[in-house]
């Protein structure tokens, strides 16, 4: 096409003053939101296949967690790629004009994410432009969904790190990314689900237990310390159920002997459910060493 | 226990209350009012007179059927997949009275002054969480059947609850859904009378800030819980039914049940769930991870590091995450190549405002180790195919990059103009000046200079004097004149001509 417009290097450099045609604002900004988030997902491997981003099985074995830095280049690479549909020589000009500016304006964009999927508000003090994370290759992964997952900023665990994304790549395969690194990582049970039930603390032995909970003085409901514990019993010949009689006269002496007291030195039903309730289990990662031993709450 | 003294207020939000019951003021059933009055001290009459009357009512609660919004929540889920490992199923009802509101022995109430019933009264729940597993479940098919039914099963070898005579004929219409479980199953499974109690309870929870757990609303809440725990690895089906007048059914109860098949029960409300097989509770799996797949940086497992044959820039490069793939190259030989995906084991310092105008430009040549990184390449390829896999993306994409090139023209078309009209303006005018005259005014300069002074030729692309109209890219001054008229770019008018030219 002929066009009156001087070409070549003239052109470029018309173009790179060009690239604000609003006061003010960028050209990547008023990009169509549908793009604009497409991209931002992008940026945060959403749509990427698996087996690009892990290439292979020996980086993430059966029963494993990695930690990792996201490559910055890669992703530019990515999103350098997906704005290179349909390119004349034309359009590559366009594209290398003004790829600072998509690529700054997706560099906050990306931190919105995870709150606009959410339809909540974006999180508060996002400047890191570091973005960490890990994989969690488990069963706990496919059993516990909707776990609880926290990064601190420090070991002392006073400051979390926003959550960019936070994903189920497959049954057992769990991403989560991070905006900054973080020294410290807590994995939670699914809060929501306070039920009922039984620990059993070793797989192979038919003996179960409960961690006992305080149902007297000013810390009711707290839990004793995990030694703690009483155990229950299950009626004979007959499989699964529990010998509720026995278990609460189990459950009610350990009490006594922890100096609780009890109404009538009988455990009655409210006190036998603040028992029976399985709380949430907490574990910690933390950098450097070995994981902590976890803790209830 | 009763509510009574307990002050809402109390409860800090989170925090959760455990009450052992919350017995009705009087249970459901059939109740007599009597009044009597005696007149005292009335002339002509020796005796006092007495008047009498009796009004009989009748206290109703849910007793065959349950209405499904009773049920806050069950647990574990409804149709539910996942680990349910030692948990004991449960019901939360949103009545909190409901677990002892009937009494479970009917016959025990009877024809009583209300001071002794309230004496007397039964507090045993009348609910029961029954949970089943597979292949118990599969004998126990749930019918709709009317009370009538339930209550006759017209098979002695079938015994349905016991409940006095105290059913209207009314409610004996109506439809309710039933269960027939073999009284060895129900006797094994069952709870015992005594047990009854500690598997219901009330809950108080606040529900102010926020919402917790799921429940909502009032805050008070009945749980049934069921006194078995789930099986892990197939389906279980659980079941709430009505005790009321099986008391003697249930295990210990002393009913003589060797010539009866079946037990038939009201089911107030049933769901299942299928509980996964997992090797361990949510602790235990993650204390066990470094001694399984270990907690590592995203690295390959360096095998060679050991067996020394390998130079360092080799492990190095594993080190940051990298691993060799087999590369096809285009000539179609085969060789190796360094890669690794997005997650790398170290930083990376970031490449400001890369662009690539095709994947191979993206490929990097490591010349310690002789090959090629194709990571970015790989990354580029990948972002491009996802684009184009994206029917909306790509057209928007396309449209926008389309869209601004009209604006980018009309914005470098002005640069020119000014260009242009800087050198015509006089030499001597101030430099503020020339500026405004470029930036602010150039579009109504230009427009004005246009028509009013025709002789300053705005574009010229050739200097040969042909018909304007069949030169590529060149408009006629009327043209231009109408386009400036309407405030649009010259620009706009050029690119339909020369579309019409390369036909």
């Amino acid at each position: 096409m002929k066009s009156w417009i001087p070409r070549g290097g003239e052109f470029a450099a018309k173009l790179q003053n060009t690239a604000k045609p609003i006061a003010g604002t960028a050209l990547a900004e008023l990009m169509p939101d549908y793009v604009k988030n497409w991209l931002a997902q992008a940026r945060l491997l959403y749509g990427v296949p698996f087996e690009y981003q892990v290439c292979d099985e020996h980086y993430l074995p059966v029963e494993s967690m990695r930690f990792f830095y996201i490559d910055r280049n890669w992703t530019d690479a990515l999103i350098d790629g997906a704005l290179s549909i349909g390119t004349t020589s034309r359009d590559l000009l366009f594209k290398r004009t003004n790829i600072r500016d998509i690529q700054q304006t997706l560099d906050e964009l990306e931190k919105t994410v995870r709150s606009g999927l959410r339809g909540v508000k974006p999180p508060q003090e996002l400047s890191s432009d570091l973005i960490s994370g890990f994989l969690l290759r488990s069963a706990v992964v496919s059993g516990y969904p909707g776990m609880d997952i926290k990064g601190y900023v420090d070991k002392a665990r006073t400051q979390t790190l926003p959550i960019l994304r936070i994903e189920r790549l497959a049954p057992d395969i769990l991403v989560c990314l991070f905006s900054g690194k973080p020294a410290d990582v807590a994995l939670q049970q699914p809060p929501e689900g306070l039920h009922f039930g039984v620990r059993q603390l070793d797989a192979s032995k038919d003996v179960y237990s409960v961690i006992l909970r305080q149902v007297s003085g000013d810390k009711v409901g707290l839990q004793f310390e995990p030694s703690q514990q009483a155990d229950v019993s299950f009626r004979k010949n007959a499989d699964g159920v529990l010998d509720i009689s026995a278990s609460v006269k189990s459950i009610g002496d350990k009490l006594l002997s922890l100096h609780q007291q009890l109404p009538s030195n009988v455990l009655d039903s409210s006190g036998f459910a603040i028992q029976m309730v399985r709380a949430s289990g907490l574990q910690q990662f933390t950098t450097g060493v070995l994981p902590t031993q976890g803790n209830r709450e | 226990m009763s509510d009574d003294n307990v002050n809402e207020n109390d409860l800090p939000p989170g925090e959760i209350a455990f009450f052992g019951a919350c017995y009705p003021p009087l249970q459901s059933g059939q109740y007599q009012l009597e009044l009597s009055q005696t007149l005292k001290n009335v002339p002509g009459e020796s005796a006092p007179p007495n008047f009498k009357r009796a009004q009989k009512i009748s206290l109703t609660s849910p007793r065959f059927t349950l209405a499904a919004s009773s049920v806050q929540m069950v647990y574990p889920p409804a149709d539910a997949v996942g680990n349910f490992l030692n948990t004991m199923p449960n019901v939360v009802l949103t009545r909190r009275t409901l677990p002892w509101e009937r009494p479970i022995d009917p016959h025990h109430i009877g024809l009583k002054a209300s001071a002794t019933v309230d004496a007397s009264q039964d507090h045993t729940p009348w609910l029961a969480l029954l949970t089943l597993y597979q292949n118990e479940a599969e004998n126990i098919k749930p019918k709709q059947r009317s009370v009538a039914e339930l209550l006759d099963t017209g098979n002695t070898k079938i015994k349905g609850p016991d409940l006095g005579g105290l059913v209207s004929d009314a409610q004996k219409q109506t439809l309710c859904l039933t269960i027939d479980i073999s009284p060895t199953l129900f006797q094994t499974i069952a709870p015992k009378v005594d047990e009854l109690k500690y598997l219901n309870h009330v809950r108080q929870v606040n529900t102010d800030g926020k919402e917790v757990l799921g429940i909502d609303e009032e805050g008070w809440y009945s749980v049934s819980v069921s006194n078995r725990i789930v099986k892990t690895g197939e389906k279980n089906t659980v079941y709430l039914v009505s005790l009321e007048g099986h008391k003697a059914d249930l295990p210990g109860g002393g009913a003589d049940l060797s010539n009866i098949d079946a037990l038939r029960f009201a089911v107030l409300a049933t769901w299942s769930f299928t509980a996964e097989k997992s090797s361990g509770d949510f602790l235990g799996l993650l204390q066990a991870l470094p001694e399984r797949g270990g907690i590592e940086l995203m690295q390959m497992p360096n095998r060679t590091k050991t067996a020394g044959s390998v130079p360092d820039t080799v492990n190095n490069v594993l080190d940051i995450g990298y691993t060799t793939l087999q590369l096809q190259l285009q000539d179609g030989e085969q060789t190796n190549a360094w890669y690794r995906g997005p997650m790398v084991a170290q930083p990376t310092s970031r490449e400001t405002a890369i662009s690539y105008s095709t994947a191979d430009q993206a490929i990097r040549y490591d010349h310690t180790s002789g090959l090629f990184d194709m990571s970015y390449a790989a990354a580029w390829q990948i972002g491009r195919l996802l684009a184009l896999s994206d029917a909306t993306f790509a057209k928007q994409y396309y449209n926008w990059r389309i869209a601004n090139y009209t604006s980018m023209d009309a914005t470098a078309e002005s640069h020119v103009v000014s260009d242009k009209l800087g050198k015509l303006a006089p030499d001597n005018l101030h430099q503020p000046a020339r500026k405004v005259a470029e930036q602010a005014g150039v579009q109504l300069l230009a427009k004005h200079m246009i028509l009013t002074a025709k002789s300053i030729p705005v574009s010229r692309t050739h200097q040969k004097a042909r018909p304007s109209e069949t030169l590529p890219g060149v408009i006629s001054a009327e043209q231009m004149k109408q386009h400036l008229q309407r405030g649009l770019p010259p620009i706009l008018a050029i690119k339909p001509k020369t579309a019409d030219l390369t036909e």
